[in-house]
């Protein structure tokens, strides 16, 4: 197996920086060498894609099964797979729905167990304790049973306003609904603001890496 | 003017575009050395890998290209340096992203160069899968006969010494995933009832508050929120690696862009005021 | 061995040499006589088989999860769950040609027209043909790698990098404190990225990290506690909302109720 110190040449380097520089060109306006690099990079994705297909997908688990094991019935996979392609012809084009309509139902099968899962376990932890015990205090938490147990009323109203908001299977005209509703909706304002300020930070972050890649790998700056 | 509105929400955006390259470049070049809380949820993920016992194989998921590697290629790194740091078995698998397999690869190989581990004994990289889903549900059953071969030379993963013992997710101590997708769902709904595995999540900034009810409910054990988790990770583990550096430059560039919302919103303000006044 | 999987093996056996090249033959020809029967079809037999193989998909991961289970956690379909993901894995895989043929019809196209832009085109190409060939045969060489760290990664990575520059332009200009709830926003925006940073963590590091109420008001302990009481019901009422609706969409497609031009056309055509 090749040693760490092989994943990296500095003519890749230089060309990966070039390639940055260009690309970020955008941020003055749209031109010519941008969308020359554009081209480049979905070409390369594209083929790298299909290596990773053939090599960690279709090799190991299509053709090594059907022609160094023997498994004749991978044929039939890869005829029904076929099917897909016939998009490409006007006059067969609906039989690639059957293949479609496979992957579709394999998804939606799976659907009652990830559901049941996902959520039956949140609901259960939605009963949260209002009167808190000593040993009910999470280990570190710096709170006290008070503490928690208003944590546990808000965390439980907030969770019903915000239900509420989104329960639209009447109108909302009783007082009590619609000021529950509003409530929830100013509620999600706290969540969205979570969101946007973490966004915030993810997209800095990207920007980082690319700022040391070129002062790092590419200049040696640092 | 006043129908042009106050200068200060007219600034040319290649001014913003500049003020923002100039932090960012001097908080790498100059970072300032201040402490980091470091948050319950990183806390209970290094917790686990702490404590995971050393005859059980721990599972690094990865679910991230180059587009996200600002925030998950320093999560992955950290957190299979204390997997080596600790000498525990690990297998790597990808999904949903093919490059995920080749840069987890890169990652492990670079620290098992480090830390003397040896591939197919210590460590295994069980390659990419397209359907994460149809996958999990096979690796709750046999991991073997669903994923078959290793990605690196391709032979049957029961030739390795690393995967003695290990039939299903029942036989892992730790899944640690990190992604820049939503496929927490695919673990929680498919895997963590099966298996008393701890599973702990490193997504990227965007997605960390969302996983709040998962944190919440016990589904997930711990969370690298984004290049803050890594860096605290890096804190808990007394290393000064790129997240400790690269912390500094995305504070400076979260204060310019409140202070750009704020001088915005007062530019609204006296835009507002001017028309009253005319 | 229950009796499905005892069935299975002994109608499929794995076949070797010249039975292995005859199985397989006689697969194409299944398939190719397949395809000219389904052709022959009238319409609402193809909406009939679309539906029927779209139920029989979703039907056996909805019996494997409803049937009961024994002592080792498995039923009667558990033992082809595996088999069954990688049926799943290799369709996935094969859909990938959809988007490599497409990018050869548009991008061929535009190189055999000498269209504009028609050197972009070819580059593409080149480029997608140097990498897939590099990837599969010569994966472990320093020309494959530097490709794919070096530069693909590079690329994708400044691709996105860029956004960096349009939040923060786009948070400039639209992000107008107009309202209570903007105003509710920009405080846990704010609250959230200050107690999530080491700069804004500085400003309250004078208070006592636990042992007392003031430690309540370090931004840390408020961004955490914002994150795990304020936000998280929230999500989690968003996601009760969505698994409801997810299970309602799954449900509609296994049963081949959706309705809309998707689901409805084409089928009846040709």
């Amino acid at each position: 197996m090749p040693t760490a110190a092989t994943w990296s040449h500095p003519i890749g380097v230089w060309f990966g920086a070039i390639g940055t520089l260009a690309l970020f060109s955008l941020i003055y306006r749209e031109n010519r060498v941008y969308r020359l690099f554009e081209h480049i990079f979905i070409g390369l994705a594209a083929g790298y894609l299909i290596k990773t297909t053939w090599t960690e997908v279709l090799g190991p688990q299509w053709f090594t099964p059907l022609f160094h094991d023997g498994q004749w019935p991978w044929a039939l996979v890869a005829g029904f797979g076929l099917l897909f392609y016939t998009i490409f012809s006007r006059k067969h084009s609906w039989m690639s729905r059957i293949a479609i309509g496979a992957l579709m139902g394999f998804a939606a099968g799976q659907a009652f167990q990830t559901t049941a899962s996902d959520y039956i376990p949140q609901i259960r932890k939605s009963f949260k304790p209002l009167f808190v015990t000593p040993d009910q205090i999470p280990l570190g938490s710096g709170l006290t049973t008070l503490g928690i147990g208003l944590n546990n009323l808000l965390f439980v109203f907030i969770m019903v306003t915000v239900l509420t908001y989104f329960f639209f299977s009447f109108e909302q005209k009783n007082k009590v609904v619609a000021a529950s509703a509003r409530t929830g909706r100013l509620m999600l304002m706290f969540a969205f603001g979570a969101i946007f300020g973490s966004t915030v930070m993810a997209r800095m972050a990207l920007l980082i890496d690319r700022v040391w890649f070129l002062m790092h790998n590419w200049l040696h700056l640092q | 003017m006043s129908n042009l509105g106050h200068p200060l929400t007219r600034i040319n955006r290649h001014w913003l575009y500049g003020a923002l390259l100039a932090i960012v470049v001097i908080g790498l070049i100059v970072p300032i050395s201040l402490p980091l809380a470091v948050s319950p949820e990183a806390t209970r993920f290094y917790e686990a890998i702490e404590s995971a016992p050393k005859d059980k194989l721990v599972l690094v998921s990865t679910l991230w290209s180059a587009s996200t590697q600002g925030e998950n290629r320093p999560q992955t790194q950290v957190v299979l340096k204390h997997l080596m740091k600790r000498h525990l078995r690990f297998a790597l698998i990808a999904f949903g992203d093919a490059q995920a397999t080749t840069l987890a690869q890169e990652l492990a190989e670079e620290q098992a160069a480090i830390y003397k581990y040896e591939y197919g004994k210590d460590w295994i990289n069980l390659g990419y899968r397209q359907d994460i889903a149809g996958t999990l549900k096979g690796m709750v059953r046999n991991i073997n006969e669903t994923l078959k071969t290793d990605s690196v030379n391709r032979r049957p993963l029961a030739e390795y010494p690393v995967m003695a013992g290990v039939r299903n997710v029942k036989d892992l101590s730790v899944i640690a995933e990190f992604s820049a997708s939503g496929n927490y769902k695919s673990w929680v709904g498919l895997v963590v009832g099966s298996t008393d595995a701890a599973f702990c999540y490193a997504p990227t900034s965007v997605m960390a508050p969302e996983l709040y009810t998962y944190l919440d409910s016990g589904q997930i054990r711990g969370m690298l929120f984004g290049i803050k988790g890594a860096a605290e990770y890096e804190q808990m583990m007394n290393e000064k690696g790129f997240t400790t550096r690269a912390i500094t430059p995305v504070s400076l560039a979260l204060v310019l862009l409140f202070v750009l919302i704020g001088l915005g919103n007062y530019g609204m303000y006296a835009t507002k005021k001017m028309e009253g006044n005319s | 061995m229950n009796p499905i999987q005892s069935f299975l093996s002994r109608a499929f056996p794995a076949l070797h040499g010249g039975a292995l090249a005859g199985a397989v033959a006689g697969c194409v020809l299944a398939c190719i006589v397949g395809v000219v029967v389904l052709q022959a079809l009238p319409g609402k037999a193809r909406k009939a088989i679309i539906a029927g193989v779209t139920f029989l998909a979703g039907l056996f991961y909805a019996l494997e999860f409803f049937l009961p289970a024994n002592a080792q956690d498995e039923n009667i379909l558990t033992f082809a769950v595996p088999t069954v993901g990688n049926v799943t894995n290799v369709l996935g895989g094969m859909t990938l040609g959809l988007g490599v043929l497409s990018l050869i019809r548009i991008h061929g196209a535009n190189v055999v027209k000498v269209k504009s832009g028609w050197e972009n085109s070819m580059l593409l190409l080149v480029s997608m043909v140097v990498m897939a060939v590099a990837g599969i045969k010569y994966e472990h060489t320093l020309f494959y790698r530097s490709l794919f760290r070096d530069v693909l990664n590079s690329f994708d990575a400044a691709m996105f990098a860029v956004l960096a520059f349009f939040i923060v332009s786009a948070a400039y200009r639209a992000f107008r404190i107009k309202s209570a709830e903007a105003t509710l926003l920009m405080v846990a925006a704010l609250v959230v990225m200050l107690g999530q940073i080491p700069i804004g963590q500085y400003l309250t590091h004078w208070l006592p990290v636990k042992g007392s109420y003031l430690s309540l008001l370090r931004l840390d302990n408020i961004s955490n506690w914002l994150l795990t009481t304020v936000n998280a019901p929230a999500q989690r009422a968003i996601g009760f909302g969505l698994g409801i609706g997810g299970l309602a969409i799954a449900l509609r497609i296994w049963l081949s109720l959706e309705r809309g031009a998707y689901f409805e056309a084409k089928a009846d055509e040709s």
